[in-house]
């Protein structure tokens, strides 16, 4: 059963990370890039007393990326990927050359992508990444 | 053309289409998901200076006071 969740990950402080996913449609197939129209990525400081507050990050709100660049057409099952034998077709690499993503060393930060299909609802991918 | 008949190929036998012509319906979930973390996979510490130390303390190990009983 497929429900709402995010992937937790780990990521140091004023560093950067990649985020990678398998995304599949209704019949389980991959998607590919000709299924997504557009993709932006936010990330966002969380309040750990508040679970419906966010702090969108300087530099990384609604960015919007090209679906070529973080879409495969192919799985992928490089070293990056451990997860499963089977591989990724997302990856982001957050670019942090202009903004530090993750600034507090201790809090929380969600990496949310919203990947709209061209036809159908939404596709967001969490990620929530712990600072150290 | 050859994509288009390869399309049609796969729609007669069930195959799964290789030109990605026919889009993937959804709804869309995430099957699978990992966060690849920039940096070091093991590191190692290394302290430069000596590996050990000693505090000298500068005066008297020992004392002895020695005056007259009477």
């Amino acid at each position: 059963m497929a429900e709402a969740a995010d992937t937790h990950g780990t990521a140091f402080k004023n560093g950067s990370a990649t985020l990678l996913a398998r995304v599949v449609g209704a019949d389980s197939s991959e998607i590919t890039q000709s299924d997504i129209d557009s993709a932006t990525y936010s990330v966002h400081l969380l309040d750990d007393q508040n679970a419906d507050t966010r702090t969108a990050v300087t530099g990384h709100a609604d960015v919007s990326l090209t679906k070529t660049d973080i879409i495969f057409n192919t799985l992928q099952t490089d070293a990056l990927w451990t997860k499963d034998s089977t591989g990724y077709n997302f990856r982001h690499v957050l670019d942090i050359s202009s903004n530090q993503a993750f600034a507090v060393a201790g809090r929380r930060y969600l990496v949310e992508y919203k990947l709209t299909p061209g036809s159908g609802q939404i596709i967001i991918l969490r990620f929530r990444i712990n600072v150290i | 053309m050859a994509a288009g008949f390869q399309d049609l190929l796969a729609f007669l036998f069930g195959w799964k289409s290789a030109s990605s012509v026919v889009a993937v319906s959804g709804p869309y979930r995430v099957a699978a998901a990992e966060v690849f973390s920039i940096g070091a996979v093991q590191g190692e510490q290394f302290y430069a200076g000596r590996a050990t130390g000693e505090v000298f303390t500068a005066g008297t190990v020992a004392g002895e006071c020695n005056g007259r009983s009477g």
